[in-house]
């Protein structure tokens, strides 16, 4: 008998564990709502009020966009963006989701067709140097920074998209452009064709500029590779290096915050391990930079090197802002990780000398 | 019996656990609270939870006294005292990464939480006697933000 429920159980529990992301994905507006909360509230906010992304119920972009340009966004994100790609998703899971967003608007689901708009991109250059570029970029680079930028109050609610952006250009039909450019986005700034004083022509040559760019859409920078740290060997014991850390600090310009030890706080005051020392530090004209290009920047914060001893060596540490930043997926960031890079590397080596 | 019973519970959780896990090297949650009130629900978050706060970095107040504008922004420093003092024995460089961080900002009235996941930074650091270390504060991170957010809603 005991052998026989045995059996039941463990037949069960192979089942469940075979159906579970089946049976999981059988509940959409639960799922899609869960899924949503999960991966994207964070940045689109709460039922889509926007936040870092875009306002995912705002009706105007809900009225120009259909279910293809969804799953396609979702599927590729934007590189180089702060949009992440979300391939692991399953495609009722990606279902869930566009099914969840939908559901904020009274708008019946857009059906666009995908077929291509003929028209003339060499003059559609010239109107969208006129017309778009000084929200959009030049070439359609987008707006600087990361949507809303967060530590800053906003002057309007989403930030002009990237419209060279790969995976803009992969998700957008030439219709989804052309609607976009036809109605505008009412509640953001950007304004009808007819409030443009476009004709149907312009437009389509307008589309026709756009759809051009992918063919000249900048390649997200790839994922940085190194070491985990920037590494120096000092010559010097622990409270030399340090001395000479803090000076190298300065003369890069950095102001010193503080210095501690590693196990500061954890321990009693007085215990601590002498052999094992923090200096922080930050150019507070850097940070008010990097905080604009992505606010997701504090995890950088505060710029810090670390003295430590071991097997008889002093080494001298930092993270590799080059390593940290392919966690990211911002392209902008990537540049200014670049740069950090190199401070800390003169400054390890300047201590280290 | 009750191997098979347990057998079953694991397989279930360990199902429930892969349909809840996250991609991406960082998490991210939106708290639904005022940033001074966000604050001290993570600070009681990271301490039931067993780890100790060894500062809090007012980077807000940095770039202010440095003539800049900016919303509420923060830096949580955690850990826990037995790993803070290990660790480095174990591989020096992980102590650049020490100790472990949140970050928390104000947008609107809600409030922004974020680290690194510690499973993502974990393939920085191959060495074996580490991966358990990482599994556990990712483990306890998601957790830590699971609870923020809750207190939210």
């Amino acid at each position: 008998m005991a052998n026989r429920r045995a059996k039941i159980y463990g037949l069960l529990a192979l089942i469940m564990s075979a159906l579970w992301p089946w049976i999981a994905a059988a509940r959409p507006a639960a799922g899609g709502a869960r899924l949503y909360d999960r991966d994207c509230a964070a940045c689109h906010g709460e039922r889509g009020r926007g936040g870092i992304g875009l306002p995912l119920s705002l009706p105007s972009f809900q009225a120009g966009v259909d279910n293809a340009y969804l799953r396609q966004t979702i599927r590729r994100g934007r590189p180089g963006r702060v949009m992440p790609a979300f391939p692991q998703l399953r495609e009722a899971q990606v279902n869930m989701l566009v099914h969840y967003i939908g559901r904020w608007s009274d708008h019946r689901p857009v059906t666009l067709v995908a077929a291509g708009i003929p028209g003339n991109a060499a003059r559609g250059a010239a109107l969208f140097a006129r017309h778009c570029a000084a929200c959009h970029g030049a070439g359609g680079a987008g707006a600087a920074g990361t949507g809303v930028t967060l530590s800053r109050p906003r002057s309007q609610p989403i930030m002009a998209p990237a419209l060279d952006n790969s995976g803009f250009l992969a998700s957008a039909s030439d219709r989804i452009i052309r609607t976009a450019l036809v109605r505008g986005r009412a509640g953001t700034p950007m304004p009808s064709s007819r409030q443009e004083g476009l004709s149907g022509q312009d437009v389509d040559d307008l589309v026709a500029y756009i759809r051009g760019l992918q063919d000249q859409a900048p390649v997200a920078t790839p994922a940085p590779s190194g070491g985990p740290d920037i590494v120096g060997v000092s010559p010097d014991g622990v409270a030399a290096t340090v001395a000479r850390l803090k000076e190298a600090v300065e003369a890069a310009n950095m102001r010193l915050i503080r210095v501690q030890y590693l196990d500061q706080g954890f321990v009693p005051a007085g215990k601590e391990n002498k052999q094992q020392v923090i200096v922080y530090s930050c150019d507070f004209g850097f940070l008010n930079t990097a905080l604009q290009v992505d606010p997701r920047v504090g995890l950088f914060l505060p710029c810090r090197v670390t003295v430590l001893r071991h097997h008889g060596k002093v080494l001298v540490m930092a993270v590799n802002p080059k390593r940290l930043s392919a966690l990211f997926n911002d392209t902008a960031l990537n540049r200014l990780c670049d740069r950090m890079y190199h401070r800390y590397r003169d400054i390890i080596e300047e201590a280290t000398f | 019996m009750r191997r098979y019973r347990a057998i079953f519970a694991a397989l279930l959780l360990a199902a429930l656990s892969i349909s809840a896990a996250r991609a991406g090297g960082l998490l991210l949650a939106r708290v639904d609270l005022p940033f001074p009130e966000a604050m001290t629900q993570l600070q009681d978050s990271i301490v039931s939870h067993g780890y100790t706060i060894s500062r809090v970095q007012r980077v807000d107040a940095g770039l202010r006294a440095n003539g800049y504008t900016t919303a509420a922004y923060e830096v949580v420093f955690f850990g826990k005292p037995a790993e803070m003092r290990a660790l480095p024995a174990l591989d020096p460089q992980l102590a650049a990464y020490l100790p472990l961080q949140i970050v928390i900002f104000s947008e609107r009235g809600h409030s922004l939480i974020l680290a690194a996941d510690p499973a993502k930074i974990a393939t920085f650091f191959p060495q074996p006697a580490l991966q358990p270390h990482f599994a556990a504060w990712s483990r306890d991170i998601r957790a830590i933000f699971k609870a923020v957010r809750h207190s939210g809603q």
